[in-house]
């Protein structure tokens, strides 16, 4: 008893104390690491993984305080990567490649999507029923790129069609101005479906299945801050995949957080379509057994580079492993 | 459901029936006012939500068609006259003055068609009540990607756009109708020239489309997209499709394809937001290619429907509960004699009379005097009843009177039973009278054998005299021996025949016993024959043996009066034969005595000799007559000796029978004391 006196007692739970308090800044936001992710896109189900990893604390699990840039019309999230205003930034492979032709050398450190997105949409109606019948058509697309796959595509079959960039809506294509429109799964199909076009009335060419899958939504960081900050990038991405897979288990709510964040930046929300936007990102992340494989197909990769060579979009080889970026070892 | 009923008592069975059948009339009458009532509403809405819609439609369509006039004239004028800067812009700016319903003008050229000197796209709107100039031709607008420039520029043909938020131009949510103007000479598309309308001047047309208290009105565009809607939530953010795929309503997706192709319809449909029912009437808005939807709650549109059904319902289920009520008190006061019969007619039922009796008399206490003279009811169940009444009243009566007549068949079935004891015994003295009688038959039998023996022997001795006689007369020394020995036979005769005299008589008197037993005989079955008649059925078999009984003591009376008669003939011929003998036995005294002195007259003896040969033949006669009748009589004993065992039987059956009736007499004391208690 005698080592336990009072004054000892009261000496230990100063200490003990001491002890709780300091170990308490660990879990508040200050110490948390500031991570700003730019991802290419306005607030939509696209990028629903990150927003859960937030809203569920994932990323804080990981030491990390993440905010989420958009961008879009007027902006473009490497532009904040180069001027230093994001840590990380998602991106199109393709439009990665590009940058990273063109001397920007920055560095994929997780390809979150595994199938490309890019489909050709036609109506039976108007003829477009195979293949050959898009021949010497007029197919919309976006006036802002993504062009060089679906001529890739075009090239590949030999198909002379002519592009007619549009600014971002699918009105010309319902008005019968053009005869097909290279869309987003999850995104202008859905457009196009909810103007009360069913999706049997459709004649669908999903690029990926044609052997030209490129996957797109992918993250990255550049080099530099990838040397200074291994284990934060592997946090980042670990918690951005965990993220993902929460997003998916619980959908509805996940869908409810996009809409809040579309109403919040001032944008038009629609909760089918980006339900359906959520369940397309669950087919293209593809995740096995709640599990997300982050790591760049070489084969992806070899088609990305040579259809970019093709369409003259990068000047030469770009090496894999110095493009790609294993993190999570 | 049914089976319950069926085993609930009268009165409420009944009232249950009537109950549920005025219910089926009040349905029917609710149903049919119902849907007589719906259908004309219906008729109704319809004809009015037409009116509504199509005058509000036919204004914003003269709305619309007037702000199509102005960009129409102004490619006309483009088409064929160069552009003027100063000019257009004055005319603009007047336009836009002169027509408050426009909001902006555009004179777009096609960019490969510009001339230096020109602008781009000048672009005159509104703010507030000045004009604002700009010139869209700028890098981040790039007009011809917009819907508005490049759709009617493709299609080469005027068109309204779809909604839209003119981003760095108009800065509003708008609708623009495009019209291209060509190159006169090549005739290639040099532009386009628009006019805007403000779309929340059209939505607040559409919005103030009143129809009943929540009743409103949408409009949607070709594609679907919600332009009006009172959810404000949904404008230019949903479509009807993406809308019905949220809320998973396909009936409202279909609606919206009729909408989109422009039809014409009034639906029912379930309100998309609230989930309510409401009726739909919809009609397109040809020029922009819209459709206005008229949303009409079901629930106010039947208010007036409502409220007529529930006062129905109320009246009906109050007028079927008071009916109810109603019946049941009258049923029950009706159908209470019918409950308390069923009542009475339980104990009666179960063999408890004096209980039925005494129900009865607790239930009557409670029945009206008016209603207790039958005569003057007409009611089926007042007389019921008093039918039952009489019926309870009459059964005990009836049953005390059983029990008397089974009390008297009791005791007749005692005195029955000592009669058979009784005959019994008597049949046995009877017996051993008839053992008794043949055995006298059989003496009677022998000494008469022994009397034919004894006269043909006398006979024989009277041949053997006469011839001695006829021989000679010196044998007569003989003859009296002879004589002696005559002498003799003739007296033995006379003993022998006195000896069936003797029997004879005591014949008689066991046939006058015999006589006396049947007599008592058929005195008893005459008794049983009574006592069986009284017994009613169950004494049928008794009567039949006592029948029998009384027919058997007949026959003994006829056999015992044959039997009586013979004894008399043989009476008679002993008494004849006693005389004869004894004639001739003195006669051969008389002879013996005088043999002596007439021992030489014999040829006067020879010739009396001669003269009893024949009397002799006349006694064998009568001893053969005897013996017959004797013989008469062992046969008439044989048919007496079977009539009692026949008796033996009947006096067997007879105690069966009596026990028999004894059973049944106990029996019927039972049943008849269950019934009367008292």
């Amino acid at each position: 008893m005698r080592y336990f006196s009072p004054n000892r007692l009261k000496i230990f739970l100063l200490f003990f104390v001491t002890g709780i308090f300091a170990l308490l800044p660990m879990q508040s936001n200050s110490s948390l690491r500031k991570i700003i992710l730019a991802v290419h896109w306005q607030p939509q189900a696209q990028f629903a993984g990150y927003y859960v990893a937030i809203t569920k604390g994932i990323y804080k699990k990981y030491g990390l305080d993440v905010t989420i840039r958009h961008t879009g019309f007027k902006d473009n999230a490497i532009d904040y990567l180069k001027a230093g205003g994001a840590n990380f930034i998602t991106n199109f492979l393709s439009g990665a490649l590009e940058d990273y032709d063109h001397g920007f050398k920055y560095r994929l450190i997780g390809q979150i999507s595994k199938k490309s997105a890019l489909t050709i949409a036609g109506l039976k109606s108007r003829g477009i029923k195979q293949l050959n019948d898009l021949n010497n058509k007029k197919i919309a697309i976006w006036q802002a790129g993504f062009r060089e796959l679906p001529q890739a595509f075009l090239t590949k079959y030999n198909l002379n069609s002519k592009f007619v960039p549009v600014r971002s809506t699918v009105n010309l294509f319902l008005m019968g101005g053009v005869d097909a429109q290279v869309v987003m799964d999850y995104n202008e199909l859905n457009s196009i479906i909810f103007s009360g076009i069913s999706e049997d009335d459709l004649t669908l060419f999903r690029i990926a299945n044609y052997g030209l899958n490129v996957p797109e939504d992918g993250i990255y960081c550049t080099d530099e801050f990838l040397r200074d900050n291994k284990e934060v990038c592997k946090n980042f991405l670990l918690a951005s995949m965990e993220g993902w897979i929460e997003a998916f288990r619980n959908k509805e709510e996940t869908v409810n957080e996009c809409m809040k964040l579309k109403r919040k930046a001032g944008l038009s929300a629609n909760y089918a379509h980006q339900m359906r936007m959520l369940n397309t990102m669950e087919d293209i992340i593809s995740p096995v057994n709640d599990t997300i494989d982050p790591v760049l197909d070489k084969r992806s990769f070899a088609i990305a580079i040579q259809v970019l060579k093709d369409a003259k979009r990068i000047k030469g080889d770009i090496n894999y492993d110095s493009f790609f970026k294993e993190v999570r070892k | 459901m049914i089976k319950k009923i069926r085993s609930l008592p009268l009165n409420k069975r009944l009232s249950v029936y009537i109950l549920l059948i005025s219910l089926v009339i009040l349905v029917a009458i609710y149903l049919s006012n119902y849907f007589v009532s719906r259908s004309i509403i219906l008729e109704g809405i319809e004809e009015d939500s037409r009116n509504i819609t199509e005058a509000k439609v036919n204004m914003m369509e003269s709305y619309l068609s007037n702000v199509e006039k102005i960009p129409e004239a102004l490619s006309a004028v483009l088409s064929n006259f160069p552009y003027d800067t100063t000019r257009n812009s004055t005319l603009i700016k007047d336009i836009l003055k002169d027509n408050p319903g426009v909001y902006g003008i555009c004179i777009a050229f096609e960019p490969s068609a510009r001339k230096d000197s020109l602008p781009y796209a000048p672009y005159y709107y509104r703010n507030k009540d000045s004009v604002i100039y700009t010139d869209l031709a700028k890098e981040e607008y790039k007009y011809e990607l917009w819907d508005w420039y490049q759709i009617p520029f493709i299609l080469k043909r005027a068109i309204w756009s779809e909604p839209y938020y003119d981003t760095g131009g108009g800065e509003n949510l708008m609708i623009t109708y495009s019209v291209p103007f060509f190159d006169k000479v090549s005739g290639k598309t040099r532009g386009i020239v628009t006019a805007d309308v403000d779309l929340t001047q059209l939505r607040n047309v559409i919005s103030n489309i009143k129809i009943l208290q929540n009743g409103y009105a949408f409009a949607i565009s070709r594609f679907g997209t919600f332009i009006s809607h009172r959810d404000s939530s949904l404008i230019l953010n949903e479509t009807v499709f993406s809308l019905s795929e949220r809320l998973q309503d396909e009936e409202f997706s279909l609606i919206g394809r009729k909408m989109v192709a422009g039809e014409t319809g009034f639906n029912k449909i379930v309100e998309p937001v609230s989930g309510e029912d409401y009726r739909i009437y919809y009609i397109p808005m040809k020029s922009a290619g819209w459709s206005v939807g008229i949303m009409i709650p079901e629930n106010e549109l039947f208010s007036g429907l409502y409220f007529l059904n529930n006062v129905i319902l109320f009246v009906g289920f109050t007028g079927a509960s008071v009916l109810a009520i109603f019946i049941f008190f009258v049923i029950q006061r009706t159908t209470k004699p019918v409950s308390s019969i069923s009542d009475v007619l339980a104990f009666v039922a179960n063999g408890n009379l004096r209980a039925a009796v005494e129900k009865y008399e607790e239930l009557n206490k409670g029945i009206k005097t008016s209603q207790k003279d039958e005569s003057s009811s007409k009611d089926e169940i007042t007389k019921l009843w008093f039918f039952m009444r009489k019926m309870i009243f009459d059964l005990r009566g009836l049953s005390i009177r059983i029990k008397s007549a089974g009390n008297y068949l009791k005791s007749s079935a005692g005195t029955l039973n000592d009669a058979a004891a009784f005959l019994e015994n008597t049949f046995a003295e009877q017996d051993i009278a008839n053992k008794n009688v043949r055995h006298f038959g059989e003496e009677i039998d022998n000494i008469t054998k022994a009397l034919a023996d004894d006269t043909v022997r006398l006979t024989e001795a009277v041949e053997e005299t006469g011839n001695l006689i006829l021989q000679g007369q010196n044998n007569i020394g003989n003859i009296g021996d002879s004589i002696v020995e005559i002498g003799k036979s003739t007296g033995s005769i006379v003993q022998k025949l006195n000896n069936i005299n003797k029997r004879t008589a005591n014949i008689s008197r066991v046939i006058t016993t015999i006589s006396n037993i049947a007599d008592r005989t058929n005195l008893i079955s005459l008794n049983a024959a009574i006592e069986a008649e009284k017994a009613g059925e169950a004494g049928l078999g008794f009567k039949v043996i006592a029948d029998e009984i009384k027919r058997l003591s007949e026959n003994t009376f006829n056999s015992l009066n044959e039997i009586g008669e013979i004894i008399e003939d043989v009476k008679g011929s002993v008494a004849d034969g006693v005389e004869t003998v004894s004639k001739y036995h003195s006669r051969s005294l008389e002879g013996f005595r005088e043999i002596q002195k007439m021992i030489d007259d014999l040829s006067i003896i020879l010739d009396k000799n001669k003269e009893l040969i024949p009397q002799f033949e006349m006694f064998k006669k009568a001893m053969t007559v005897a013996q017959n009748s004797v013989a008469s009589i062992g046969s008439n004993l044989l048919a007496v000796e079977k009539l009692s065992i026949d008796t033996k039987q009947a006096i067997s059956n007879l105690l069966d029978v009596s026990e028999t009736v004894n059973d049944a007499v106990h029996s019927l004391e039972n049943e008849v004391n269950k019934i009367i208690t008292d």
